[in-house]
């Protein structure tokens, strides 16, 4: 298994490098090298066998400092987080060799060879275990998609590409020294005796040794914050997010793909890998904070979505609107929320890569962009209205599809933090799940709205010509370039989309669904590790409401005189009651029944069995 | 205790030796010709160059371990050749300057902004 | 000691087993060069690219006594006084002396196929060259002041001719005047600096000095004396920041590389560099078993190293003419690689744990080299993109890149990943540099230098980003035609072989490195015993 994996990694890479001149071999070889990296994908999904042991480990001495013991590692491997990313990776850029099979013309191979260095950088981030390889990863992708942007993007391409870098290296500067300290204080500390062991960059092994010696919390917050401005600017976060719609905007079809397919990810899943298991107590101080962001993220990202008149704009608002979901699912502290925050990832990955894949596909029929020039277009172009319609749905949490287990999950997560886990009731987390469920509205509102604009009404294409049903072949927009009288030869109707096309789009739809009918599959394998990832932030969590509730409690006992309660004995805080917790077994019932909103319970519940963890 | 009723002593030449050094200085900093720069610069390095010689002397400095010996006087020499290899040099470049520029004022080069 | 003895004495030293000539043979292969180059053009006048083969094998010879593989078998070398105490011959000034020639080599190369010296003209530039470079080979292995005068001077003079090379143009006559002038001026200072410490401290013999300084402390000093001591310390500071081109004493470096020819900026840029590194590691080094001392220069070199640092990278903002924006880096790249030399001091008073093979201040050190090493490839190539380009485009201007890719794609690729190299990202070797050298702050503990040398890079990102991407997503100037440098031309591989280094040195890191521990080892002998 680790021969596959080392070798999907590394293929795209070999290539990229051996990729022909010629733009029709070139971009046929690119297409073959992304699919075998997609079928070995496929047989490590199948092969993984779930828990949460390294899978299809390799693990080589890259550099062993004679003097120094550093002990830089080579070493890849996948568990239930990186497996669906690593996937999803495999998958969107199949997806976006066929997007661009025919939209990119001018030095096309020049532009497979990024594309397939970029998916070697994208899969080196999601499997690496080895702190100095995920930061040279980390920061690899960032030089293909520059260009990707710079060259073959629209108008404002290089601004857009400049700011790109300028925002992820910048925030990227200080994950480095995040990256740095954490790696230093598990070698350093105690301050002063250098550590019997070698200075590991193993991120398995930091792992295990941050959750038997944690970091003191001041220490965790400083080091949170320097983490924190790298990821939250990938992700992004509320007040770090306005390169992105311009880097989406001024992208290639599928730059945008890869940007919001997996880019994006690579935030939250530093969040995941990195901020929440080594450093649990500053995650959970800091859990507020970015839960204010989060749902700031969803509401901002879904009204300015309403606002917008560019189509891919508005879809680049909508992932602000989700990726929002994705943190605050993962920064839920809930084990629910963290699941559905995870499968959200997965889900916005599928759906909002294929809005995108489709926008490329209406610009390259009409050379527009812009809602008010489109109409009708179901009735053209029946085939793209239907994966438009099920990427849409998706998008909006329709139940059925992916979108809906992520943010019903998600959702679930955050009303089990704000009524049944926190005994004082928290208005603040009260608040923001309630303005969350607004976030999924004004989801459904935008997306609906740009749909039924587009899609429906009068047929309306560009150039202001309405054309009714039936009418003559449409041109596209270069036609109004061409003055009318020159006499060319009418341009081939507009048509709808073809086997290539559909192709692409169609394993998006087929996983879309799956996911939205049986989640199980994926959540059973990425609930283990997510369970072990999120164990300290979850406890760290449980014992700020503990000591809270303490608090509380000791008021009310001076007031009423009383004996402190004992945890159990006391009537008045019943032991938790044992609520079924498995996100499946919600799902398939819609059973609220477990939740007992009506009823706050003492629920500093140490953690829950979950039915999938050993 | 007044140095100016005092035996001639290390003092009085390193007292020579820094007014040599500041003169240099102002002068390098006062002068607008390449030349008067590159005299000034000359001071600067006698001035040190005296300060060596005192150094070295042992008549100046009494116990035997604190002089530098005849090292003070050897890199004195090796000075004055490097001075004048340098003033070589310095004066050379002076003359494509001036065969430029038809001025050796240092500030009518202006095409370089540092 | 009566004469005959005396004479005997120094026989013995020079030829003796004490083995002073041999250690010193890579500098007599470099004065015999230089002679042979003149000689050669009196004899076979018709012979026009004499010069040129002449120190390629000179070179080479020079780089084989080195040897740097040699010494760094086990136990090799331990490090040792030659010529009566006035050079130190470790480990260290071997690999330093290593790295310079073998730029050297390589820049004599890319002088060959891009510089447009008339022949007759060659043979000047070759020996002006070896002398700088037998310069610089002395400050690397200094140990007495009269060296350090000698070989800063040595490398300085040459470098003065060569920056005003193009005797007819103005701002290159300008900038050679402008050079010698602050040049001399900064070495009188430090002429003037070592002659008061020298003789508040009675000594001229580097290591000696520091041990002076050291019981001068202990036994208390009296106040004339230590302003003597302060003040010449400073003063010898202003020569080294000079030659460093730290803040404030930066402001020739811009006016020279945009005076003189791309090819006299790169040798300048990096060997003169690299040679005033060594240098300060020398004076550094004497002093550094001193406590008082240690802690005063900690301050001082952390203040030089972030101060050049971050003004160089601001100063670097809106630079059009690329061999400004270069120069400006140069700098920012100076303060880069003062910082290891900071952790150095700061780590020398704890000699490390008895078993570790290698001291923390040697570490530092090693992290300097290996800067060096990345450094020298890195620079060299950025120049000798910018040498071709001129011959191409006739032209230095940022401008005049736009759209390159379109015409040369080759060449831009590698441009690309020099720029994307100087920046340190990964997965390119300057990013190995900067990574060890934040290690070696790390374990100095100088997490404030960390810092700013980490924003640093965020401060630098812009101006190496936008000549890429001027180069790559701006639209070729139309009025004319785009110029053309094909991979398979000598200029556009010399080029690919230069980035060569630059990628795999990130991959194959672990031999510069380990290079770089043995070159360290050894390294403060004379100040702490071998």
């Amino acid at each position: 298994m680790s021969i596959l994996l080392l070798t999907s990694i590394f293929l795209p890479l070999a290539g990229a490098i051996l990729l022909p001149a010629r733009r029709e071999r070139a971009r046929g070889v690119a297409l073959l090298t992304a699919l075998l990296t997609l079928a070995l994908a496929v047989v490590l999904v199948g092969c993984y066998p779930g828990g949460t042991a390294p899978f299809a480990k390799t693990d080589y001495t890259w550099l062993a400092g004679s003097g120094v013991p550093l002990d830089v590692r080579f070493s890849v491997a996948l568990d239930g987080l990186s497996i669906w990313l690593y996937a999803l990776t495999a998958l969107l850029t199949v997806v976006a060799v066929l997007i661009s099979w025919e939209a990119i013309a001018e030095q096309a191979p020049l532009f497979y060879r990024l594309l397939l260095i970029l998916e070697t950088g994208m899969l080196g981030v999601f499997t690496a275990q080895d702190l100095f390889l995920f930061y040279v990863f980390f920061e690899f992708t960032l030089i293909p998609l520059f260009f990707l942007i710079g060259i073959w993007g629209s108008e404002e391409r290089r601004y857009a590409a400049m700011k790109f870098f300028l925002f992820t290296l910048a925030g990227s500067m200080l994950t480095f020294l995040g990256l740095l300290a954490i790696m230093l204080w598990d070698f350093y500390h105690p301050i002063g005796t250098p550590a019997p062991w070698k200075m590991t960059f193993s991120i398995p092994e930091l792992t295990t040794r941050y959750a038997a010696r944690p970091m003191d919390p001041a220490m965790q917050m400083w080091i949170f914050l320097a983490l924190f401005v790298g990821f939250a600017v990938k992700v992004p976060l509320v007040p770090l997010h306005t390169w992105l719609p311009l880097a989406h905007v001024q992208a290639p079809a599928a730059g945008s793909i890869d940007l919001a397919g997996v880019l994006l990810k690579i935030g939250a899943y530093g969040f995941a890998r990195f901020s929440i298991p080594l450093l649990p107590a500053a995650a959970a101080a800091a859990m507020p904070w970015i839960l204010i962001l989060s749902v700031a993220g969803i509401l901002y990202g879904a009204l300015v979505a309403l606002a917008q008149s560019d189509i891919k704009k508005l879809i680049a608002y909508s992932s602000v609107s989700h990726m929002g979901f994705c943190m605050a699912g993962l920064f839920s502290a809930n084990r629910l929320g963290i699941e559905g925050g995870t499968l959200q990832l997965l889900s916005h990955g599928l759906a909002t890569g294929g809005l995108f894949a489709l926008v490329g596909m209406i610009y390259e029929r009409y050379h527009t962009r812009k809602i008010a020039d489109l109409g009708g277009l179901a009735r053209r172009l029946p085939v793209l209205g239907f994966f438009m319609a099920v990427m849409t749905l998706s998008s909006i949490g329709l139940p059925g599809t992916s979108g809906f287990v992520g943010e019903f999950l998600i959702l679930i997560g955050l009303f089990q933090r704000g009524w049944a886990e926190t005994l004082p009731p928290d208005a603040l987390l009260r608040t923001l799940s309630v303005l969350a469920v607004l976030g999924v509205v004004l989801g459904a509102w935008y997306m609906l709205w740009l749909y039924q604009r587009v899609f429906f009404g009068p047929v309306r294409e560009p150039q202001g010509q309405s054309h009714r049903e039936g009418d003559s072949p449409i041109f596209p927009d270069h036609a109004s370039m061409v003055p009318e009288k020159s006499g060319q030869s009418p341009q081939p109707p507009v048509r709808d989309l073809n086997l290539r096309e559909i192709l692409a789009l169609a394993p998006l739809a087929v996983l879309i669904i799956w996911i939205g009918v049986y989640p199980r599959f994926f959540l059973d394998r990425l609930a283990p590790t997510m369970n072990q990832l999120t164990a300290g932030m979850r406890q760290a969590e449980t014992r700020l409401e503990r000591t809270k509730d303490e608090i509380r409690m000791t008021k009310e006992c001076r007031i009423s005189k009383c004996r402190m309660p004992e945890d159990s004995t006391d009537p008045r805080f019943p032991p938790p009651r044992p609520f079924r917790h498995s996100s499946f077994d919600i799902l398939s019932s819609f059973g609220f029944r477990p939740l007992s909103f009506a009823k706050p319970q003492a629920a500093f519940s140490p953690l829950i069995p979950h039915p999938s963890s050993p | 205790m007044n140095p100016l009723t005092q035996p001639i002593g290390l003092s009085h030449y390193l007292v020579v030796g820094a007014i040599l050094f500041v003169c240099g200085i102002a002068c390098m900093a006062a002068k607008r010709n390449a030349l008067g720069v590159l005299m000034g610069i000359e001071l600067v390095l006698n001035g040190a160059n005296l300060n060596f010689i005192a150094f070295g002397s042992p008549l100046l400095r009494g116990e035997a371990n604190q002089t530098i010996g005849l090292d003070g006087q050897l890199i004195a020499l090796t000075v004055i050749v490097l001075a004048a290899a340098e003033a070589a040099v310095a004066l050379a470049i002076a003359l494509v300057y001036y065969r430029t520029h038809a001025t050796i004022d240092v500030d009518r080069g202006e095409e370089l902004k540092g | 000691m009566n004469f005959p003895e005396l004479i005997q004495s120094v026989f013995d030293d020079t030829l003796g087993p004490g083995q002073s000539l041999s250690l010193f043979r890579p500098e007599l292969t470099l004065c015999a060069t230089m002679i042979a180059i003149l000689l050669a053009r009196m004899i076979l006048p018709r012979w026009k690219t004499s010069g040129f083969y002449l120190v390629l094998l000179g070179l080479t010879l020079a780089l084989a006594f080195v040897f740097p593989w040699r010494w760094f078998a086990e136990g090799a070398l331990p490090g040792q006084e030659i010529f009566t105490g006035l050079l130190a011959a470790d480990r260290f000034s071997v690999a330093l002396r290593g790295l310079l020639l073998l730029f050297t080599l390589l820049f004599v190369t890319f002088t060959q196929i891009a510089g447009r010296w008339a022949p007759e003209d060659g043979a000047e530039f070759f020996v002006l060259l070896l002398g700088a470079v037998l310069g610089m080979c002395l400050m690397v292995s200094a140990n007495h002041v009269i060296v350090v005068l000698l070989g800063m001077e040595m490398a300085s003079l040459p470098c003065y001719v060569l920056a005003g090379w193009q005797r007819d143009r103005r701002v290159s006559s300008e900038a050679a005047l402008k050079y010698a002038v602050f040049g001399a001026a900064a070495a009188g200072i430090l002429l003037f600096g070592m002659s008061l410490l020298a003789g508040a401290l009675g000594s001229v013999h580097l290591p000696t000095m520091g041990r002076r300084l050291a019981e001068l402390l202990q036994a208390g000093v009296d106040p004339a004396q230590l302003t003597a001591l302060i003040l010449g310390g400073l003063m010898v500071t202003v020569g080294v920041a000079f030659k460093l081109a730290a803040f404030p004493f930066h402001f020739w470096i811009p006016d020279v590389f945009e005076g003189a020819t791309a090819e006299v900026a790169a040798f300048i840029s990096v060997a003169s560099k690299a040679a005033a590194l060594g240098l300060l590691v020398r004076l550094a080094g004497a002093f550094v078993g001193v406590p008082d001392a240690r802690q005063f220069l900690v301050v001082l070199v952390s203040l030089l190293a972030a101060v050049t640092c971050t003004f160089g990278n601001l100063a670097a903002y809106g630079q059009n003419n690329l061999k400004r924006l270069l120069a400006y880096s140069t700098i920012a790249h100076a303060g880069y690689m003062m910082m290891p030399v900071a952790a150095m001091i700061a780590l020398a008073g704890g000699q490390g744990s008895p078993d570790a093979p290698l001291s923390e201040a040697q570490k530092a050190v090693a992290a300097l080299l290996v800067y060096l090493g990345i450094y020298l490839f890195m620079n060299l190539a950025a120049f000798a993109g910018v040498a071709f380009m001129r011959n191409v485009a006739h032209s230095e201007d940022l401008r005049d890149y736009a759209g390159l890719v379109h015409s040369s794609p080759g060449f831009t690729v590698c441009m690309a990943i020099v720029m994307f190299s100087l920046l340190g990202i990964p997965p390119l070797s300057g990013f190995t540099a900067k990574w060890t050298i934040f290690l070696a702050l790390v374990s100095a503990k100088l997490w404030t230098l960390l810092a700013i040398g980490v924003l640093n890079t965020v401060l630098s990102l812009f101006y190496y980003l936008r000549v890429v991407k001027v180069m790559t997503l701006d639209a070729p100037p139309a009025d004319r035609a785009a110029p053309r440098i094909p991979l398979t031309s000598a200029a556009g591989a010399y080029f690919a072989m230069l980035t060569v280094p630059v990628v795999a040195l990130f991959f194959l890191w672990g031999g510069l490195s380990r290079w770089a521990d043995a070159a360290a080892q050894a390294l403060f002998f004379t100040t702490f015993g071998p």
